[in-house]
């Protein structure tokens, strides 16, 4: 079942609202909150528009709709299609209802909380996945849930960091490349000055001779 | 420098004092509006005028603005690009200084004055330059045209409303040196100083009429003044001719002078700031002995002092007043500021917020002027000196403070103090940065028993005072009040080390880039957004920020401060439909007044929810979301594990299922007429209430109208007339079950507030009931022998009912008080729970409720201003999340009489009130009354020995501060009332709920709560009663004593909580037809009362003030109306006597014997 529901703006991650939860799912929840504020935050208008993200024993469904994300997390069995049914309900209902006064500025957070009624309504439907209509809803093939790609939380936490390191890597070897060439270049010269050095001198000290002869004579 | 005045005020805060406007007219602020060319120059403002119109918010008269100039420099920022520059210019600028100020007799005195951190390379130009001044000097016509005219065209150049040009050597940053050292400037200078003393020689050119002011006088003719003169003399006339000849511009130049010259002669005393911050002015002797030996020729030696004179008289002169800066010195510092001023004349027209701080501020944002940026060093200086100022003498700086001592015994205390405000607080001028008039707070949000600090912990030892805030930060805002500003563009400005918020008592430094904590000094960032305004790409003047104006701000909290969003409100009911409650007509009046109120429950956002549990043996819920429209109820009589039957309909949106709860509401009185159970389970029936409401937060309303007596929670009957007036009284007063006080713990745990409204034929154990409130932030509302069939009973429980509901109150609140550095918030008094060890958790905070802290001493003052910052953060009805924050900033004060004159006796009786109330319940009730007597007795006894001059032996009368000589008589209020009087009369259920009162009142309410007002209606003059311009106008109050009474009258006494109507028995027949209708005395009903109405005038004034006295304090509290006859209900009237405290009543003395008991202790000096 859907454990709990939050809206945010896409652009500044500001959450408009939230549905609000018993103690007992805040307590189960308090991790899985942060990674979804955590998952607003990554988001951007280019982003996927629906995704699955898995993590523990919850998956994280959302969809991004005219710059507002809408986030679930429910139960790892809870069907899929289902949630993404009830995200799209929702979306429907928040646009139409607060859609031009998303983007107005100077927003407080939480400016939508009265959503929550409609949430709290809405999330009852979708309680009980073997109700009539629920059911009629995932055979209906209103959402085509097989191309929403599900990605893993840990990728999604650790990717950033893995392009820094990367980043560090790159940046190493540039450096390292950047040495190397200057004690190639070094190396080189030294080799040159062997090689031609002595002749050099042999041959200066001769001219240095001659030029003496024709001064003194 | 100020520029305050240059700004034109802005009208919101200028009193309309004619001559102020007058002023402002003359003052002509912007160049456009003078007359070019007009060879009349309009009557400058004098310069103490000018500092008048100036100082619009400020409480002190004109007179005292010799030392401003310099403190207000301090407050204006200083710009990070100052020192660069001022390594740069400076060296021509004070070079040039010197020269023109002293040039008659300079020759030995630059060196002292040059500062000391030029770099080695300047130490040359100065010569040259000098030398070419002394030449030019000599024809100075030429020159000085084109000195003039130079400045003329210079942009510099402003109109006269602005600070003068300062002096002298005004400088041009991006002149040549050649330029600067041009006679002109100097030539001011020396007409400057010369009209100083009062020479003639300026009226020709209109500035002056009559001599300059005081400041200028004091200041006799030094022999260096006489030179000037002189040789102004010589050279002035041609210098003058110019002058007029010159177009407008130059007038300015010319009109400034006078204002110019003043400000110079007004560097003596604010000197003292120069010389704090660079050191006393060293004289080099070195590098002066060398120049004066090269430098002058023989000719100019003949008219300048020897050298040594010029290097230390100017020390000298001044020293005796004790400034250790010279004249000069001052000079340089006074005038640049001007200078940057007049650059900034754009900025000026923004018409600053408050005026003053801003266009010094205004400069520093735009410093790519070109303008010496030197002042902003002297502005930090006299920063620092304005606070070494206040430190080393606040009390000097501003005055004694007058402490006019009162004689106490012989006279009847003049009780018409009780409403006067507490004594003003005298901070320094410039502590706050903006002169708002409302940088700092109310009393009625928060106020200090001290209004001044003592700057030792041994000082307040010493004095014996009550150290402590009285915090009321959600009053109710009534009509007339003014709003809380909002902040909402969520830009929050804090300190990084000690999270306090911006305030009006910071400081800007570093130009504005940052700001200093006044807690703890830090130096913090200033937030970009306060000058920019990112979304409409905009700069924005921050002297406009509410934060810096206002000491009571609301900020809308950015998500940082939510944990999760913000709660909606919800009220749960639980309501006793036990038979008692039934019989008494409750369950029928609260049906019925929740249901009338159901609009006036705040739902803004639709999203406020409903529930109601009734509780007899069993428990009862309301399905309030069937779908058939019909509540359902669902009962649980298993009361060990009570479950939630569909705990999600329980509790559901009040506008979703409103019809449903009005038909429950409709039926309620009759489901439960017939009941014949006299069970109660209240404790299962909070636990369940609390299951519910746990997960959001929010309100349990508990009508209680029996003693629970079944499972957790269950009381019994525990009064024992026996106990009541011994030392186990006090038992009766504490929680007689743990059941409560764990519960209210877990309550405040999950942001859940209970209130308790008990009725009561019999006992109803508000001492352990009245836990809940006090732990969860909640009220206690207390009707003893409630009847419904009574309709004042029902009117008054109907009226606060409706009145609670309706509050817009604060939710899942925290509150913390922050002070300076040296204080620490010691002990909390109200209805909290203290989270951490100064986080007071308040699940809810219902309006007018007032808090007590009392602070203590960590550490020695050693800052001339401290501040106390409450915050609270709470989440308001409309589903907001705001921050408020109230800031009181307090003088700090070395002298006993400053702390005795300071004294706010108000305060210091609310403190009292709520530290007795804890010693009562938690020791004994005796020793409170012993622990209050001893406190008045401390502080009358150390007022005897260290103020008055009879220091030592008996006195015939007692002898306190004007400020305090009430204290006595609030005292001895606080002993008869009903919360800590002694006795054995009083039922534990009366003085629990009074102690509560006592403890929870805000000041306005617990005053005459401790000493009730008292009208003579008879006799009162014609136009009381009858609506005036305040208002409905009330009589005079008198003094609580029954020789006031007469046997034909008709007295109003009122608390607050009770009005009582004393008629004598004599009273004229015409009197009971007008006020009762009825024919004779006879026929008139005492006890609980309405006053009919009727045609006549005397009924609807009488009307009109009873109904003013209900509604005239914050408060929800509805006075119930008692008619006292002479010789009705004996207990009714010994009800009424008891509340006249000035009488004798067994075994507690009258006023006067209270008195002479306190002189006998205070001479036998046993305190």
């Amino acid at each position: 079942m859907v454990k709990t529901t939050m809206i945010a703006r896409v652009s500044d991650a500001l959450p408009l609202a939230a549905s609000i939860d018993d103690e007992q799912v805040e307590m189960e929840l308090k991790e899985y909150k942060s990674q979804a504020k955590l998952i607003f935050r990554k988001l951007n208008l280019n982003s996927e528009k629906r995704c699955s993200i898995e993590s523990g024993s919850y998956v994280f469904h959302y969809i991004i709709d005219h710059g507002v994300v809408y986030l679930c997390i429910c139960e790892r069995n809870y069907p899929r299609k289902l949630a993404f049914t009830y995200l799209d309900d929702l979306s429907k209902e928040f646009f139409m209802s607060y859609g031009n006064e998303i983007d107005r500025p100077g927003l407080r957070p939480y400016a939508f909380a009265r959503f929550d009624t409609f949430m709290q309504n809405t999330k009852r439907m979708y309680q009980d996945t073997r109700t009539q209509s629920n059911l009629t809803k995932l055979h209906e093939d209103l959402q085509d849930v097989t191309k929403i790609m599900t990605k893993n939380m840990e990728d999604l936490l650790y990717r950033g960091e893995t392009l820094d390191n990367l980043q560090g890597k790159s940046e190493l070897l540039l450096r390292d490349s950047a040495r190397y060439r200057q004690t190639a270049r070094d190396v080189n010269l030294q080799a040159l000055y062997r090689k031609y050095g002595p002749p050099a001198i042999i041959l200066f000290v001769f001219l240095l001779v001659i030029y003496w002869r024709f001064w003194w004579y | 420098m100020r520029p305050v005045g240059q700004a034109p005020p802005r009208p919101g805060f200028r009193p309309p004092i004619p001559q102020q406007q007058q002023q402002g007219q003359l003052a002509q602020p912007y160049p456009g509006q003078q007359q070019p060319g007009a060879q009349q120059f309009p009557p400058r403002p004098t310069p103490p005028h000018s500092g008048q119109q100036q100082m619009n918010y400020r409480p002190m008269g004109p007179g005292s603005n010799g030392p401003r100039p310099v403190q207000q420099q301090g407050t204006a920022p200083p710009r990070p690009m100052q020192q660069q520059q001022h390594n740069q210019d400076p060296s021509h600028l004070q070079q040039q200084n010197n020269n023109a100020l002293r040039r008659p007799s300079a020759q030995g005195g630059q060196g002292p004055h040059s500062p000391s951190n030029q770099r080695p390379t300047m130490a040359t130009p100065p010569f040259g330059s000098q030398q070419q001044h002394q030449q030019q000097q000599q024809r100075p016509p030429p020159a000085m045209g084109g000195g003039i005219q130079q400045r003329a065209a210079s942009p510099m150049i402003r109109p006269a409303n602005l600070p003068p040009p300062g002096s002298p050597g005004m400088p041009r940053p991006f002149q040549s040196p050649q330029i600067q050292n041009r006679p002109p400037p100097g030539q001011f200078v020396t007409q400057a100083q010369q009209t100083a003393p009062g020479s003639p020689a300026m009226n020709p050119m209109g500035f002056m009429s009559g001599p300059p002011n005081g400041q200028n006088r004091s200041q006799p003719p030094t022999p260096r003044m006489q030179h000037q003169q002189q040789q102004q003399q010589q050279g002035a006339p041609t210098s003058q001719q110019l002058h007029q000849q010159h177009q407008q511009p130059l007038h300015h130049q010319q009109q400034q002078q006078p204002l110019h010259q003043q400000q110079q002669q007004q560097h003596p005393p604010m000197g003292q700031d120069l010389g704090l911050m660079a050191g006393p002015p060293t004289p080099t002797p070195h590098s002066g002995a060398q120049k004066s030996k090269r430098m002058y020729p023989a000719g100019i030696n003949a008219y300048t002092e020897p050298p040594t004179y010029e290097a230390t008289p100017s020390n000298h002169s001044f020293q005796h007043t004790g400034v250790p800066a010279p004249n000069q010195a001052g000079g340089m510092q006074q005038q640049p500021p001007a200078q940057g001023s007049q650059f900034f004349v754009p900025g000026e027209k923004q018409a600053p917020t408050f005026g003053q701080p801003a266009p010094a501020y205004q400069q520093g944002l735009q410093p790519l002027q070109g303008q010496p940026l030197q002042p902003n060093v002297n502005q930090l200086a006299g920063q620092m000196g304005g606070m070494n100022l206040g430190n080393t003498g606040y009390g000097g700086a501003q005055g004694i403070v007058p402490i006019s001592t009162v004689a106490l015994m012989g006279t009847a205390p003049k009780i018409y103090d009780l409403d006067a405000p507490p004594p003003p607080i005298r901070l320094p001028e410039t502590a706050s940065i903006t002169q708002s008039p409302f940088a700092n707070c109310d009393p009625s949000y928060k106020r200090s028993t001290l209004n001044a600090i003592p700057a030792t912990s041994q000082l307040l030892t010493k004095s014996r005072l009550p150290f402590g805030l009285i915090i009321t930060p959600y009053r109710s805002v009534k009509e007339g009040d003014e709003p809380v500003p909002v902040v909402s563009d969520s830009i929050i400005a804090r300190c990084r080390r000690c999270r306090t918020y911006i305030n009006p008592f910071v400081k800007f430094v570093e130009g504005g880039q940052r700001w200093k904590c006044n807690m703890c000094y830090t130096l913090n960032e200033v937030p970009s957004s306060f000058d920019y305004d990112p979304q409409t790409q905009r700069p924005v003047d921050r002297w406009r920020r509410k934060e810096l104006n206002h000491a009571v701000v609301e900020y809308i909290a950015p998500t940082e401060y939510m944990i999760r969003p913000p709660q909606p409100l919800v009220y749960m009911f639980v309501i006793d439909v036990s038979y008692p409650a039934v019989q008494c007509g409750m369950v029928a009046t609260a049906a019925t007044t929740i249901l009338e109120s159901l609009d006036r429950i705040p739902n803004d956002e639709g999203r406020t929810k409903v529930g109601i549990i009734t509780v007899d043996s069993s428990l009862h819920f309301y399905n309030l979301q069937a779908a058939s429209g019909e509540p359902q109820m669902m009962v649980v009589s298993d009361l060990e594990e009570a479950f939630l039957p569909q705990p999600q309909d329980l509790l559901c949106n009040l506008s979703e299922c409103r019809p449903v709860l009005e038909a429950l509401l409709n039926r309620m009185s009759d489901m439960f007429k017939d009941t014949q159970n006299v069970g109660n389970a209240l404790g299962p029936a909070l636990n369940s209430a609390y299951k519910l409401v746990s997960p959001i937060g929010g309100k349990i309303m508990c009508l209680q109208a029996s003693l629970p007596n079944l499972e957790a929670g269950a009381l019994k009957m525990r009064e024992d007339p026996k106990l009541l007036g011994t030392a186990k009284e006090s038992t009766l007063l504490q929680s007689a079950s743990s059941f409560y006080k764990s519960l209210a713990v877990e309550c405040s745990k999950s942001q859940v507030c209970v209130d308790m409204f008990l009725f009561g034929s019999q006992y109803s154990d508000v001492a352990t009931l009245s836990c809940l409130p006090r732990f969860t932030g909640g009220s206690t509302f207390f009707y003893p022998a409630f009847t419904a069939a009574k309709s004042e009973d029902a009117l008054k429980f109907a009226h606060e009912l409706a009145e609670f509901l309706s509050q817009r109150i604060a939710l899942e609140a925290v509150m913390r008080v922050r002070a300076s550095k040296g204080l620490r918030m010691s002990a909390f008094y109200g209805n909290f729970f203290v989270r951490s060890t100064d986080l007071l958790s308040l699940p809810n905070v219902p309006r007018d409720q007032s808090y007590s802290i009392e602070v203590s001493f960590d550490d020695n003052l050693s800052i001339p201003v401290v501040c106390f910052q409450t915050a609270l953060l709470h989440t308001s009805s409309s589903g907001e999340r705001r921050i408020r924050v109230l800031t009181l900033a307090l003088p700090v004060t070395t002298s006993l009489s400053e702390l005795y004159a300071s004294a706010d006796q108000v305060a210091i009786a609310t403190l009292l009130a709520c530290k007795g109330v804890e010693r009562g319940m938690n020791s004994k009730l005796d020793d409170a009354r012993d622990a209050l007597t001893n406190k008045v007795v401390d502080i009358l006894g150390v007022y005897k020995t260290h103020m008055t001059a009879s220091s030592s032996g008996a006195t015939p009368n007692l002898q306190i501060c004007d400020n305090l000589k009430l204290l006595p008589l609030l005292t001895l209020g606080m002993l008869k009332h009903v919360g800590l009087r002694g006795g054995s009369q009083i039922p534990s259920d009366l003085r629990s709920y009074a102690m509560h009162l006592l403890s929870t009142l805000p000041s306005q309410c617990l005053i005459p709560f401790l000493h009730p007002r008292f009208y003579s209606l008879h006799d009162m003059p014609e136009h009381c009663g009858t609506i005036g311009d305040h208002g409905i106008e009330m009589p005079q109050t008198m003094n609580l004593s029954s020789e006031r009474l007469s046997r034909s009258g008709l007295f109003m006494l009122e608390d607050g909580q009770n009005i009582f109507l004393w008629i004598g028995r004599d009273a004229v027949p015409q009197l009971c037809m007008d006020l009762f209708g009825v024919p004779d005395y006879q026929s008139i009903r005492s006890g609980k009362t309405t006053l009919p109405t009727l045609e006549a005038d005397f009924n609807q004034r009488v009307n009109l003030i009873v109904g003013k006295a209900r509604e005239m304090r914050r408060s929800s509290y509805y006075s119930q109306l008692y008619v006292v006859k002479e010789d009705g209900d004996p207990a009714l009237r010994l009800w009424f006597l008891s509340h006249l405290i000035e009488d004798r009543a067994e075994p507690i003395m009258s006023y006067y014997q209270y008195l002479g008991h306190l002189k006998d202790r205070v001479n036998s000096g046993s305190f």
